[in-house]
């Protein structure tokens, strides 16, 4: 009997959920043209992962300016699996969002789901990274990533002196981020194109011989790797000599190769800390250079990318040009891609406080 | 006709057999018991529906839009791939843990073939799956013949895959791929015969496939009448014919109304049926099955359990491989970071889906559902908004429910 | 006479359906050591369950008394605390622990939780010497033989300040070295005033051992005796006595009159065993079937009678596909032809099964369906083409549910859920259908019920009746002289005898089968006369 009620109750349901829609056609099907219930219509945003400070940062602030400027927003992060991340933005689409805004996990990955965003008439925007291999990309918001690495390698060459002293010479360690990120390229390439002519001349020396990308990657830019890394070069290369320089292209792994400093008693007595680099002026960092253990890091506001991403998207859907100012460098193997690049800032002991002065961090928060 | 079948019960049950069960209540307890024996796979059916009516109220629609129902077979299709061929390696009594790297490394090797060395795709695609085959060999050796566990072996072919497709992709990503290839993951039923507003060939399939199913369950009926077994009364069995039928046929139209059947569907649909008729009827099926329930007995049967554990890791190695292809497919590129924590789901979704840890129970059909249930889940979600994050706590407690409904379940059940 | 350190009175233990003790007294003085015997089921296990708190206070009738007070254990730790130690037959030892560890374990020489391995050493220092082990505390457990670890066991029961040591069978995986200091040292205990003990089938160990034997049959005390006054006097009870007492059973009328076979192949050879010999898998030192041979014709069924330990069951499993043990000589004939059974497939397909003891642990997919047991042997057989025909898979589960009678609604019903009858049903159906020449069942009518022992000695008698070859491997020895024509006895791995059903008296079986030292091998088997000593390594 209960078979039967239920039985009954499985067909009632099946039937109320999917009757009303198979009364609809193939016309109605496409789901683009749904209309949001914001005036503005609705901005779909694809974050990579919610693991990093930074991206839920980004997110937040743009969620805030694309509501301020009347639109509604759906945010989503992939936490870093790129399946995650086409799917979410398959289903953007398939909600009928006006407009996707997009920082990319795997650039080269999304392919296909932009070609569904443009049978929809979605317009796309490129955030931080670059979509590869698409036609459907309207255009890029981004900071200068090899302008980062070469910012890094310039603070090392001027805090050395290698300009004027070309006699002496100097130890120097490379660090660059996981293999598996594109931009890993090119903050490494970046800061190689400042640094390779003192490599050639000597007046820096790799101790360990490590200078090629595939060495000195760090898996998933994680700190405790880059500690390891860095303990085991300071056991095998300098036990007698001090190292004088480190290029480390993110705060989290400059954390780390200090760690590995500290422990052997670099910062303490007689023995000052090298040149460490880093980038995303992270909270821990920017206490860090304070205190006078990390040298330097690469500050990029990323509020500004997100005042630059909700421009362009709202020019994109008035239906006019976004404001570019770089329509050359960024091939994604089919089409170049119209850019706005912001400039990255060096931040070390010196000038710090433009961090509080443009609101960044609060001067209890470094100093607290 | 519920009359004679009745009769004929009774004239069973009469026998002192010791359980008791009396004329009047052998069909609602049979109903019941029946029930409660696949409670695990029905209670599972049911959540489904009801995660589906959930997100549709939740998500204002959205969730049964013809595009969406697409993007849900889109975005599951590897995983229940893996599911398929983990539930079968679970019945067998093992675990592999290295399907995700292995899908990744099949995936990153099809793209260096296609992109690097412009060999045909249908070449990228069959060399993958034989090296898929060549793997589950290789662990199949490791476990079956040596005896080491699958826990360990696979765990090792884990990092040895994951490592495998960094150094053959050097960290980067190889795209893009010919259309043909791309079509595994994202091609549809090509559209023929005149303009219907529906997608033709679809609908032709969907019925077809509604016609077989009837016709199977009206022959299950006979035969069972004819070894004068139980069966449902009449009237149960038609609103079940109809269920059937309404299940499919809104399935079909819902599809047809967007790009119509895609063709990971049909993939999954083959493996689906084939893999199901292998476990059921195929004598290598119940030995699997026999090997997982009691491997001791088993063995002492004559059954040669080093040879079936092989097939069986052989078989999930070519459907990782078939995964990682239509996962590489999906992304229209080989990347180093493809097929991260597949494996996991394809357990969860095992276990979801009816498999025990001790082996020797499940099905093919059940491991679908069981990723499926994930799959709505994620999607639904996604679509209402849930952020990563809660939707991982979700999944968990998830997990963790339909497992111990189970073991909650056969608890009372046994008591 | 010393006082009772033990009383038990009118012990009473039922089990669903079976009444395992029924009235049960035993009384063991102070300082005394004190053999139960009895045959395989009796109930002697059951009733040092009782007494150690296994089965816990209230789940058995009677009182128990230890040192004049009653006791009432909830556990295995209220009866250790009252000073009460078993040893099982089982070793309980963690092998990968040393012997230090394995002694204190649970009962750890400790301050606030925190070992003090000193004291434990000194500790253990002393107990090894007291049984004379001559090992070092850390030495671990698996490097030790089976005979030291049992010394261990009983420094671990000594740690525990032991007053009553109950031992179980604790000779039988001793070779007759560590035999004789075992006793030796059961002794000295004894003069230490620790009373103890002892369930053995070996009747010249309890004769040189004990002081008194209570004998007890089918959950019965039957008898009392004293075997010795005083230490060192000479055994005034002989073997006989105890036999006597131990079997003292009338022939149940339940078995069915034998149905001759009189078919093509009656009184044809089937199968034939020569020189078998087998290790043990782990410890290869032991020969566990020894230079055994034997030989089985259409239509008849061979009993292969023993106590526990004798090696009747790893005798058939590893002539079956070599399951069990490492093979070292011998050879199989079918109809008079060498063949090979290397593995169970081939075994198989020669038309020999074995349906084992342990129906749960090596017979049965507890958690599948009968129709799908009965047909596991026999798939590639019902197959065609590696499919199985559904059809007739069911056909033949409803046949084998209708003629073995087993009581379950449907072939659909799993397994694990019916009783322990059916369940042998089961496994025998599934053999059956094998269709083999030689049938080899394995304790076929253990652990169930008297009806249902009735309903498969037919099915057995009726395999016969239809030209198998059977062999029926059995500890109660009414059931083998209830169906068999003939019964071959077993006793440390070697065959000691084959008696025709005419000539077979359970006393007779029973003298047999307690032969510790078999005279010349060749009265095993008239037909082939074999020396081991002259046989190299196969």
């Amino acid at each position: 009997m209960s078979r039967a009620r239920a039985a009954t109750r499985t067909l009632a349901v099946t039937a109320a959920l999917v009757l009303p829609l198979t009364a609809c056609g193939q016309d109605s099907g496409g789901g683009g043209g749904r209309d949001a219930d914001a005036e503005g219509g609705t901005v779909g945003i694809a974050m990579p992962t919610k693991s990093s400070e930074r991206w839920i940062a980004d997110g937040d602030n743009m969620v805030a300016q694309f509501e301020e400027a009347g639109y509604e927003t759906d945010l989503q992060y992939g936490e870093d699996r790129v399946e995650n991340q086409i799917s979410q933005i398959e289903n953007m689409i398939a909600r009928g969002h006006d407009l996707l805004v997009i920082a990319a996990i795997d650039g080269s990955s999304l392919s296909n789901v932009l070609q569904q965003a443009a049978d929809a008439d979605i317009p796309v925007i490129a955030y931080d990274r670059l979509l590869m291999n698409s036609e459907n990309v309207d255009c890029y918001a981004t900071f200068d990533n090899s302008q980062v690495g070469e910012l890094q390698a310039r603070y090392i060459v001027d805090a050395l002196g290698l300009e004027e002293n070309q006699d002496e010479s100097f130890n120097i360690e490379l660090f660059a981020g996981s293999p598996d990120d594109n931009n890993t390229r090119y903050f490494f390439e970046g800061a190689m194109s400042v640094l390779d002519p003192y490599l050639e001349s000597g007046q820096l020396v790799v101790q360990s011989g490590q200078t090629e990308l595939s060495e000195v990657t760090t898996e998933r830019w994680d700190g405790g790797t880059a500690q390891n890394r860095m303990d085991d070069l300071l056991t095998a290369h300098y036990r007698g000599e001090p190292v004088d320089a480190v290029l480390s292209p993110y705060d989290g792994i400059s954390i780390g190769v200090l760690s590995a400093l500290k422990s052997v008693g670099y910062g303490s007595g007689d023995t000052p800390f090298p040149v460490v680099t880093g980038q995303d002026a992270e909270l821990a960092s920017v206490k860090s250079i304070v205190t006078g253990e990390q040298t330097q890091t690469v500050y990029k506001d990323t509020r500004e990318l997100a005042r630059l991403a909700v421009a362009m998207g709202e020019a994109l859907l008035a239906g006019e040009e976004p404001e570019v100012n770089d329509t050359e460098s960024y091939d994604n193997g089919v089409k170049v891609v119209p850019a706005y690049l912001l400039e990255p800032v060096s931040i070390d002991a010196e000038n710090y406080e433009l961090l509080i002065e443009e609101g960044y961090y609060t001067e209890a928060q470094i100093t607290g | 006709m519920s009359q004679a079948t009745l009769g004929k019960n009774t004239r069973d049950q009469r026998e002192p057999d010791g359980s008791g069960a009396s004329t009047e209540r052998s069909l609602a307890a049979r109903a019941l018991r029946a029930l409660r024996n696949n409670m695990r796979q029905y209670g599972m059916l049911i959540a489904l529906v009801l995660l589906l009516g959930l997100f549709q109220v939740w998500s204002g629609g959205d969730m049964l839009l013809p595009r969406n129902v697409t993007n849900i077979v889109l975005q599951n299709g590897y995983i229940l791939i893996l599911a398929i061929g983990m539930m079968i390696v679970i019945i067998n009594g093992h675990i592999d843990l290295s399907v995700g790297s292995l899908a990744a490394f099949t995936g990153a090797a099809a793209a260096v073939m296609m992109v690097d060395h412009d060999l045909p795709w249908q070449v990228a695609l069959a060399v993958s799956l034989l090296i898929g085959a060549v793997v589950g060999a290789w662990q199949g050796f490791w476990i079956a013949y040596v005896g080491i566990p699958s826990f360990i072996v696979t765990l090792a072919g884990m990092l040895l895959f994951r490592g495998a497709t960094q150094i053959l992709l050097d960290g980067q990503s190889v795209s893009p791929f010919p259309k043909g290839f791309q079509d595994i993951s994202q091609g549809f039923l090509p559209e023929v015969g005149p303009n219907t507003n529906y997608h033709n060939l679809t609908v032709l399939l969907g019925v077809a496939v509604c016609a077989i199913a009837l016709l199977q369950e009206w022959r299950q009926r006979q035969q069972a009448q004819a070894y004068e077994l139980h069966v449902l009364p009449f009237r149960i069995f038609l609103l079940k014919c109809v269920a059937i039928v309404a299940a499919m046929m809104a399935f079909t139209l819902t599809l047809a109304s967007y790009r119509g059947v895609p063709v990971i569907l049909l993939i999954l649909g083959g493996l689906l049926v084939a893999m199901g008729f292998v476990m059921r009827n195929a004598v290598v099926g119940r030995h699997i099955y026999a090997l997982g329930g009691n491997r001791a007995a088993a063995q002492l049967s004559g059954v040669k359990d080093k040879r079936v554990t092989m097939l069986v890791f052989v078989n999930m190695g070519v459907l990782a491989a078939l995964a990682g292809c239509v996962f590489a497919a999906r992304l229209n590129a080989g990347t180093p970071g493809a097929g991260n924590l597949f494996e996991l789901e394809a357990i969860a979704a095992a276990f979801i889906g009816g498999a025990s840890m001790s082996g020797g129970v499940g099905t093919v059909l059940g491991a679908v559902i069981g990723g499926l249930v994930l799959g709505v889940l994620n999607n639904g979600m996604s679509l209402v908004g849930i952020s990563q994050d809660w939707q991982q706590v979700i999944k968990g407690l998830v997990l963790l429910a339909a497992v111990g409904f189970d073991v909650w379940n056969k608890r009372r059940a046994s008591s | 006479m010393a006082p009772h350190v033990l009383e038990m009175r009118g012990i009473t233990k039922t089990f669903p359906g079976v009444r395992a003790l029924d009235g049960v007294d035993i009384s063991v003085r102070t300082g005394e050591v004190h053999a139960i015997c009895g045959e395989n089921g009796a109930g002697k296990s059951t009733l040092m369950k009782v007494l150690s708190g296994v089965h816990p206070h209230g789940t058995y009738g009677g009182e128990i008394r230890f040192e004049g007070e009653p006791c009432e254990f909830r556990d295995i730790r209220a009866s250790e605390r009252r000073g009460i130690v078993i040893i099982h037959q089982e070793l309980a030892l963690v092998p990968q622990l040393s012997i230090a560890e394995n002694i204190f374990l649970g009962n750890e020489r400790a301050t606030r939780g925190v070992i003090s391995w000193s004291s434990t050493l000194v500790e253990t220092e002393r107990l090894l010497r007291r049984v004379g082990l001559d090992e070092r505390p850390g030495t671990r457990i698996s490097e030790l033989g089976v005979g030291k670890q049992q010394l261990v066991e009983i420094a671990k029961a000594l740690a525990k300040r032991v007053k009553l040591l109950i031992l179980d069978e604790p000779t039988a995986a001793l070779n007759d070295e560590d035999s004789r200091k075992l006793l030796e040292l059961i002794g000295e205990l004894r003069d230490q005033g620790i009373s103890c003990i002892l369930i053995s089938h070996k009747l010249n160990e309890i004769r040189q051992v004990a002081d008194t034997v209570t004998v007890i049959r089918d959950g019965r005390s039957i008898e009392t005796l004293t075997v010795r006054e005083s230490p060192g006097e000479p055994s005034r009870i002989t073997d006989e006595q105890l036999i006597e007492r131990m079997v003292g059973r009338e022939l149940d009328r339940f078995y069915p009159d034998r149905t001759p076979y009189t078919g093509d192949r009656a009184g044809q050879v089937a199968l034939t065993v020569r020189d078998w010999t087998v290790r043990h898998p782990v410890d290869t030192g032991r020969t566990v079937v020894d230079s055994v041979s034997f030989e089985v014709r259409h239509g008849e069924i061979l009993g292969l009678a023993g106590l526990m330990g004798a090696g009747r069951t790893e005798l058939a499993m590893s002539v079956f596909g070599r399951s069990w043990g490492r093979y070292e000589r011998g050879t199989v004939e079918l109809h008079g032809r060498e063949i090979s059974t290397r593995t169970v497939a081939e075994a198989v397909r020669h038309g020999i099964a074995y349906v084992t003891e342990d129906r749960k642990t090596y017979g049965l997919n507890l958690i599948d369906t009968i129709s799908r047991n009965i047909s596991l042997a026999a798939l590639p057989r019902m197959a065609s083409r590696g499919l199985v025909d559904a059809h007739s898979e069911r056909q033949v589960a409803e046949r084998f549910r209708a003629s073995m009678n087993i009581k379950a609604p449907t072939v659909f019903e799993q397994v694990g859920r019916l009783s322990g009858g059916n369940q042998q049903k089961v496994v025998l159906s599934q053999w059956i259908n094998a269709e083999p020449q030689v049938l080899i069942l394995d304790e076929p009518t253990r652990g169930i019920d008297v009806g249902a022992k009735s309903e498969i000695y037919t099915v057995i008698d009726q395999l016969a009746a239809r030209g198998k070859a059977v062999v029926v491997i059995s500890s109660e020895l009414s059931e083998l002289l209830g169906i068999c024509d003939r019964i071959a006895t077993m006793a440390f791995g070697r065959l000691t005898g084959v008696l025709d059903r005419d000539e077979a008296t359970q006393e007779g079986l029973m003298r047999l089968m307690t032969r510790t030292n078999p005279a010349d091998p060749a009265d095993a088997d008239p037909g082939d006369p074999a020396d081991p000593a002259v046989r190299g390594e196969g």
